[in-house]
């Protein structure tokens, strides 16, 4: 009897620990002047192309990580397989904090030669947690 | 004394009876580089491309690829200074020039001191072995567009295993051409 209880409750815990990643870094964005965060606005921005200044070449989101975030995507220079992004075919997208920021800042500084804001930051976590 | 058929029969059943398993899968070829033994450098720097071992470039190599990483062949591949210190101190530990294998003593020595080559395929022996596999020239064009991806044709390149008979190439004009080259 106890042990279904159990597994219930752990399973109501695993899958709130998953939204704790997710929710504190919107908290940090929103401290940081963002606000109404749009899934939508960043399901525009994963495939506008940006030029890099140095090589000329037409970069986007979608580069790597293809405009369905459920494939395997590919490192545009290497060729190697990317694993999805969304949480609902690669469960562990958006369980690690550290692991979510070190990636923005290394992408957004190749896509779009800086940083993102913390408005597009929240834009892409939700558009990728809806997938 | 003289040798007698049976004792070297029974010393040789001996040797074998006592020697360690040949066969390992995951343990490397004494001649070749073996798989990587540092889990942040597989998980960090496996995360874009192939983990190349350390027994594939000299120290010096390794100190000035992971002294650059702001701009990693046009990527900022920047990790926290402790990683970066953590997986430095591995792979010049376990650099070629210091490896016992014969594959990084092969690559060792054709190598010039002067050249600190900054990719594994820029090594001479490697680039040659392969290089007319990307020649357009070449009757079929390789799928391939570059060598960076060693596990595409090597399927125990994690293990550390690219020998003769541990690789596999799907391009059509290779196999028929793989013969006329003498390349076992």
């Amino acid at each position: 009897m106890t042990r279904p209880l159990l597994l219930a409750f752990l399973l109501c815990v695993a899958t709130l620990a998953r939204a704790d990643v997710v929710a504190p870094l919107l908290k940090s964005y929103e401290a940081a002047g963002a606000s109404k965060f749009s899934a939508k606005d960043a399901e525009a921005a994963w495939v506008q192309p940006h030029l890099d200044a140095k090589t000329g070449e037409s970069r986007k989101c979608s580069s790597c990580h293809t405009e369905d975030l459920r494939r395997v995507g590919k490192h545009a220079t290497t060729g190697k397989a990317i694993d999805p992004l969304a949480p609902s075919a690669n469960p562990k997208r958006l369980t690690d904090a550290e692991h979510v920021e070190k990636w923005f800042t290394r992408n957004c500084k190749w896509t779009y030669g800086r940083d993102c804001s913390a408005q597009e930051k929240g834009n892409f976590l939700l558009y990728i947690q809806s997938k | 004394m003289r040798l007698h058929l049976r004792n070297l029969q029974t010393a040789a059943l001996a040797a074998l009876l006592l020697a360690p398993p040949a066969f390992d899968a995951a343990r490397a070829e004494p001649g070749d580089v073996g798989p990587n033994t540092n889990p942040t450098y597989v998980k960090e720097c496996g995360s874009c491309h192939f983990p190349y071992q350390p027994a594939f470039l000299p120290a010096r190599s390794w100190q000035k690829i992971m002294g650059s990483l702001k701009e990693h062949f046009g990527e900022n591949a920047e990790v926290k200074l402790a990683d970066r210190d953590n997986m430095l101190a591995y792979l010049a530990g376990a650099a070629a020039d210091s490896a016992a294998n014969g594959r990084s003593r092969t690559l060792m020595s054709r190598l010039p001191t002067a050249d600190t080559p900054m990719r594994v395929t820029d090594i001479l022996l490697v680039g040659g072995i392969h290089g007319g596999f990307l020649d357009p020239k070449f009757k079929g064009i390789p799928a391939l567009k570059s060598l960076a991806d060693c596990a595409a044709c090597h399927p125990r390149a994690l293990d550390g295993r690219f020998g003769p008979r541990n690789y596999t190439v799907t391009d059509e004009s290779f196999r028929v051409l793989k013969g006329g080259y003498g390349l076992r």
